[in-house]
């Protein structure tokens, strides 16, 4: 598992994040509450399965899509995507 | 990579139709004026059903690691399909016990208590007791979040009540493999899959609903279940508390694959009475089989259905050579076989004429049947637009993922090499992580080059690469939305299906052609031929040629059940 390391500082995963999810959910990302279940945002169980493949793409990584079930809220998921260990190589 | 000694799944299915002997004799168990019977008084058909399990089919729904005989899910495809081209009421009415235990076979077994539970299940189904898979609720759908079937921690176990409704074999099953909400607020992580064994529950914790009336499959026992405070052991639970959506998911990659093999029994039995009604009726002082019109409707038909073998043939072997593609096959082949089945279905019905219609004369008699009875496969195990949605939701995956990494022609041979084995399931390799893309389509490129070498169709070939480097560039323009899906997308979601039915007939008639020897249907590609001129019409990407359907029809040998996964095989199956 390798990261890139200035994407997944917290002060830029989470307003791509929001970016993301504002994209897939239709919104302004002025109007993403990172602290609001992705349920509440407009995000469904399934459909935030395909959120995990945006994750995994921007950061280079590969990740249980459920961890978007673990850490339901874009602030939780910052917290965890941060807290991953940084390995070197592939 | 298995050992080459191990039965291939034509191998297989061809034994078990010659157990079950000829569907014309009344002396046989599983005879058509049964199931006509059957069905007539809306009956389950338990004699027959009785008599699989003594030939030993159950096997065929555990693993072997478990001491059934599930390796290959081709095996297992092509064992119900004959099933299927028989009785879809019977099929559907057996095969659903291979349902209610996949949820505990696509787990990843992480314990010897995880193992322990995998075994107990495999002696029961192995015992010929029925285990039925039930989701859905009333008012609820497809909607497995909304479910209200509750199970409560209570004395170190849970107790369950709701009611599912519904249910394939409720009713029958000595076992409930069920989802219940297990958190108050519900979500991702409320829900939990567990086995409730009602040959254990004490009577007066649940009671059976009345089995529904339907349209099809009469006979099948649809009913439900209610459960009121019924006490199940925690061990019953298949994984972690709060893994039940995730197990569902993982299951349905695997269960839909098998849905196809029901509509390819359907098409077989509906295009066997079509071509004997062209060799029998004679009009006019001929043959309707010498009549040029419909010779090539007929030829069109049998188009459909090696389209539909084939890419059900890949999907299934991909299922234990390939499973982290799955996530994007499984929901491609359950939205496209049924729905193009039923068009099949329908189309041998114009064939038939009034006699698709009557339900009391010999022989034709059965077809209003396999048109009714085929309209659940389409619903059921999620119906085509929830898989087509599934698709969907991996459009911008999948559109950024093409054309990728090159995939040279070997290494889909695992997929598409009838005569090599498939590997048995490993359950780690289940991933519910969107795809970026799908092996049949990553390895057109090469295989048009290798088709072009051999002999066969490539400039079609090359024309369906077209098409799918256009659709990739359509579902770059596809933005996501959670709600209220375009229209338009299930449009690509269907030219997607498209796409890959026709790359995996690409793939089947290169890794296979050399062993057909000098069958007409094989050589220089004709039926791939045929199949591309229908995958490029339909796609939009080609005007028809119908001239490619003629000889199909030409080529269909009598007395020889039409087939493009037997390869070699020139006697009647």
């Amino acid at each position: 598992m390798t990261f890139s390391p200035n994407q997944r500082a917290a002060g830029q995963l989470r307003p791509w994040l929001q970016d993301r999810v504002a994209d897939f959910t239709d919104r302004d990302p002025a109007t993403i509450d990172t602290a609001a279940p992705l349920a509440d945002l407009g995000l469904d169980s399934v459909y935030a399965l395909a959120l995990c493949g945006e994750i995994e793409d921007h950061l280079g990584v590969s990740l249980e899509p459920t961890i978007v079930w673990d850490h339901p809220t874009i602030d939780a998921l910052t917290e965890y995507l941060c807290g991953l260990p940084v390995e070197a190589g592939t | 990579m298995a050992a080459p000694t191990l039965p291939l799944a034509a191998d297989v299915a061809r034994q078990l139709d010659e157990w079950l002997g000829d569907p014309d004799d009344p002396g046989v168990v599983f005879n058509h004026a049964r199931v006509t019977a059957a069905d007539e008084i809306e009956a389950f058909p338990d004699e027959i059903c009785d008599y699989l399990d003594q030939l030993g089919l159950p096997a065929h729904y555990v693993p072997v690691a478990y001491g059934g005989d599930l390796r290959g899910f081709d095996t297992l495809a092509q064992v119900l399909r004959v099933i299927a081209r028989r009785d879809l009421t019977t099929a559907i009415g057996h095969g659903k016990t291979f349902l209610g235990g996949a949820s505990v076979w696509a787990r990843p077994l992480r314990d010897e208590a995880a193992r322990a539970q995998a075994r107990t299940l495999a002696a029961t189904i192995l015992a010929g007791v029925p285990v039925c898979w039930a989701l859905t609720e009333p008012g609820h759908g497809s909607d497995l979040l909304a479910g209200e079937v509750t199970a409560v921690r209570h004395d170190g176990g849970y107790r369950v009540t709701g009611t599912k409704w519904l249910i394939n074999n409720a009713t029958r099953a000595g076992v409930v493999c069920l989802l219940a909400r297990t958190d108050a607020d519900g979500g991702p992580r409320g829900f939990t899959v567990l086995l409730a064994d009602k040959r254990t529950l004490p009577a007066d914790s649940y009671r059976c609903l009345p089995k529904e009336p339907t349209h099809g499959i009469r006979g099948a026992d649809i009913s439900g279940i209610t459960f009121d405070d019924a006490p199940v052991p925690a061990a019953a639970l298949i994984g972690a508390h709060g893994t039940g959506l995730e197990t569902v998911l993982r299951a349905l990659q695997l269960t839909r694959t098998a849905c196809a093999a029901l509509s390819l029994g359907a098409a077989d039995h509906a295009l066997a009475l079509v071509r004997r009604y062209l060799t029998e009726r004679r009009l006019y002082g001929r043959r309707l089989a010498d009549v040029p019109y419909l010779r090539r409707g007929v030829g069109r038909l049998h188009t459909m259905l090696f389209l539909a073998e084939a890419v059900t043939a890949l999907v299934t072997r991909a299922v234990t050579a390939e499973t982290e593609e799955l996530g994007v096959l499984a929901p491609v082949l359950k939205a496209f076989v049924p729905e193009l089945v039923d068009e099949l279905i329908s189309g041998c019905g114009e064939q038939l004429g009034a006699r698709a219609f009557l339900t009391g004369i010999p022989d034709y008699g059965r077809f209003q049947k396999i048109e009714r009875d085929h309209r659940i496969v389409g619903i059921f195990d999620g119906s085509t637009p929830v898989n087509r949605n599934a698709l969907i939701n991996q459009f911008p995956q999948l559109a950024r993922g093409w054309p990728g990494e090159p995939v040279g022609v070997t290494r889909l041979r695992s997929l598409a090499d009838l005569g090599v084995p498939v590997p048995e399931l490993d359950p780690d390799r289940i991933s519910l992580a969107g795809a970026r893309g799908c092996l049949p389509l990553r390895g057109l490129a090469a295989a048009v080059v290798a088709v072009r070498t051999a002999g066969g169709p490539w400039a079609r070939a090359e024309e369906l690469l077209t098409a799918t480097d256009q659709l990739h560039t359509d579902l770059a323009g596809y933005r996501p939305r959670p709600y209220d899906v375009e229209p338009d997308a299930y449009d690509l979601a269907h030219r997607y299906e498209l796409c890959v039915a026709g790359a995996s007939a690409v793939h089947l008639w290169l890794h296979n052609h050399r062993r057909a020897g000098a069958d007409p249907l094989w050589t220089g590609g004709l039926w791939l031929d045929a199949v591309l001129t229908w995958v490029l019409y339909r796609l939009g990407a080609a005007p028809d040629h119908p001239e490619s359907y003629d000889q199909v029809y030409a080529s269909l040998v009598a007395g020889r059940r039409p087939s493009v996964l037997d390869p070699g095989v020139t006697e009647e199956a």
